[in-house]
């Protein structure tokens, strides 16, 4: 496996060797912002590195995410795990840049192979969104074309970016849909999407975002809609591309069997923070953060009866989240006092598991 | 003796078929399935999409006519009802939907919205009708402040409990659910299926609970039936299905669950 580092900072030399982030702060209310150095093992440079990203609604200042910092290597596949409303979508906008200026601040960096992408201008965007970083949606029909045929739809995207002329595009259009496991391509470039079945339509968007060979796709809730028969059929072609193109994703989903599934490591976010990094077994075997804990337990499995577990509740509106505290206080059954009003510190629980939370489990 | 009795039931309709260009054709959406369904039990529909579920769910409610078979509730033909009888039937067969935004008024609050069937089919006053609608509210798990709210400023979770509190106003006896998990994040689908557990054992409610995923079912249901292009493959009691799966069909959507095991990736 590749970088199973989770967390990193701008901090990172305040307390390059402190093991829980406020010990390394004198300042009580910037505890938060530090997070505990990496323990890198060697330095393969990552892909994607978030650096205290923040994200705000510029009318009023509402705070979306905080300081979300991770790195994510070649070839791994992430996921990003936690239920509507935490900010999953909006960091994956964030990390392909389309998020509109007019309405977000942002704070923080992200870099994109050593480079800060927040420093690019819209046409560097433009020639790398879509050829070195691709993005796939839970209902595909938002971003398909209703009116063009699915052949069309995928040779454009593949003309948008290499220098071919029309029929080198529909060949190459042929192979992509052929790579995502699609039975008769030359058929199916004939039809318009909604012809197409929700897992058939998914298979194209997963081609269209394989067509330029990107090092990085972000998938938002791509199984989701979808049956579970399908659903399974989807995971597999993405760890199956994984292999043959060593691309990496990042996948968001509520559910961690998903992750259990096909994820070599796994971030949760609740309330517009990380709270807990790792890789999947270590996450799903020995969970610390007790919302973690609730998600797990709150899945039915096959082999319980009865009634489940849950966590009461849900997830606040963006400005009711509690950052002055643990996000997680208000539904967390393991609550101290001091849950709503300090924010808990990242601590290093062992192998690149990481958790912020004041009492881990 | 059961309370439902569906028996040899088939819907076909005239069409391409779904994904298929070509020929009109007569498409069997249902195929000839039987089964029966004690009071205060649950069968659970599993499928992929487009196997003929939905359909099954309505036309058991008289919301289609089938093109053959019988459905008998407590005894009655449903088929021969007509008027005032049918009127009747359709309070006491109920429907949970998928998306509750789709069956709920935009302009209605959640107390209205619940309170509305009963202004329709009962004779309470506007007074007993919101004190209902309050009980109602009480018995999903929904605070007071939420009865005059709309459903666009609820979650996803809060509309499915508006969504059974609409359903459960005329105090119908069989519940069709039709996936009213498959669009909740799956913490809040937990939270729903305890409910619809809850329900089932203080009502005594007959259900047909239609699911993609087994998992859930098995949680609720006592019989499951598996369909496959308009038939059931295999219906058998929950505990045997889940030991000792028939079909090859049944076996692949077990195995197609993800699993917290994660054997896709070793
Ligand atoms: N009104 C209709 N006209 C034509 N075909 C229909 C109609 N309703 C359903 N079908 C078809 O019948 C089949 C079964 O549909 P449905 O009962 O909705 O399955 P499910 O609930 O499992 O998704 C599908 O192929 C569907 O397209
Ligand atoms: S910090 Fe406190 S409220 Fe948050 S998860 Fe830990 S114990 Fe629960
Ligand atoms: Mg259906």
């Amino acid at each position: 496996m590749l970088n199973p580092l989770a967390l990193v900072s701008e901090g990172a030399d305040a307390c390059a060797d402190a093991h829980v982030a406020d010990a390394c702060v004198p300042d009580a209310h910037v505890a938060d912002t530090c997070v505990p150095a990496a323990h890198v093992p060697g330095t393969a440079a990552p892909l994607l590195e978030l650096r205290e990203y923040s994200l705000r609604l510029r009318r009023d200042g509402t705070g979306l995410l905080d300081k979300v910092s991770f790195r994510l290597g070649t070839g791994e596949i992430v996921g990003l795990i936690g239920e509507s409303g935490c900010g999953k979508t909006l960091l994956a906008l964030s990390l392909i840049r389309l998020l509109e200026p007019n309405l977000f601040t942002v704070a923080g960096q992200v870099f994109w192979r050593g480079e800060d992408i927040l420093a690019w201008p819209e046409k560097r965007l433009i020639s790398w969104r879509g050829k070195e970083l691709a993005m796939i949606f839970q209902e595909p029909m938002t971003s398909l074309n209703p009116v063009w045929r699915v052949g069309a739809q995928v040779a454009e995207a593949i003309r948008l970016h290499q220098p071919v002329g029309v029929k080198e595009a529909a060949s190459l259009a042929c192979q992509a849909l052929r790579q995502a496991a699609v039975a008769a391509p030359e058929r199916l470039m004939r039809q318009y999407p909604h012809e197409l079945s929700g897992g058939l339509r998914q298979r194209v968007m997963l081609a269209i975002a394989m067509a330029n060979r990107p090092r990085l796709i972000l998938a938002d809730e791509p199984t989701t809609a979808l049956d579970v028969s399908i659903q399974a059929q989807i995971l597999e072609l993405m760890l199956r591309l994984r292999e043959e193109t060593g691309a990496s994703f990042l996948l968001i989903t509520h559910d961690l069997a998903v992750v259990a599934e096909v994820c070599d490591r796994a971030l949760v976010m609740y309330a517009g923070r990380v709270v807990e990094a790792a890789a999947t077994r270590d996450l799903l075997d020995t969970p610390r953060h007790w919302y973690t804990r609730g998600l797990l337990a709150s899945l039915p499995g096959l082999d319980g009866e009865g009634r489940l577990p849950v966590i009461p509740g849900a997830v606040p509106a963006p400005a009711q989240y509690n950052w002055r505290g643990c996000g997680f206080a208000g539904r967390c059954r393991r609550a101290l006092p001091r849950c709503g009003r300090e924010p808990p510190p990242w601590s290093d629980v062992g192998a690149g598991h990481w958790v912020r939370c004041h009492a881990p489990a | 003796m059961p309370l439902l009795e569906v028996e040899a039931l088939r819907k076909y309709y005239r069409g391409r078929g779904r994904w298929r260009p070509g020929k009109e054709r007569l498409i069997p959406a249902v195929d000839g399935i039987s089964f029966q369904v004690e009071e205060g039990s649950a069968l659970g529909l599993v499928g992929e999409s487009g196997c003929g579920k939905t359909t099954t769910g309505r036309l058991i409610l008289r919301l289609e006519t089938p093109t053959a078979g019988s459905i008998r509730f407590d005894g009655q033909d449903i088929l021969a009802l007509r008027g005032e009888r049918l009127r009747s039937w359709r309070q006491q067969a109920q429907m949970v939907f998928q998306d509750p935004q789709a069956s709920l008024h935009p302009a209605m609050t959640v107390g209205e919205a619940i309170a509305e069937p009963l202004a329709y089919h009962s004779a309470l006053s506007r007074r007993e009708r919101e004190e209902r609608a309050r009980e109602l509210l009480a018995e999903v798990g929904l605070e007071t402040v939420y009865f005059h709210r709309f459903p666009q400023e609820l979650s996803g979770g809060q509309r499915q409990r508006v969504g059974i509190a609409r359903a459960l106003s005329l105090n119908p006896r069989l519940l069709v659910a039709d996936e009213p998990l498959s669009a909740l994040d799956v913490s809040i689908q937990a939270q729903i299926l305890n409910l619809f557990i809850d329900l089932k054992e203080r009502r005594r409610l007959t259900y047909i609970f239609i699911s993609h995923n087994l998992a859930v079912v098995r949680r609720l249901c006592d019989q499951v039936g598996v369909m496959y292009e308009g038939r059931l493959v295999e219906l058998q009691p929950v505990g045997d299905l889940f030991r000792a799966p028939g079909h090859p069909y049944t076996r692949a959507l077990l195995r197609a669950i993800p699993r917290l095991e994660g054997r896709r990736r070793e």
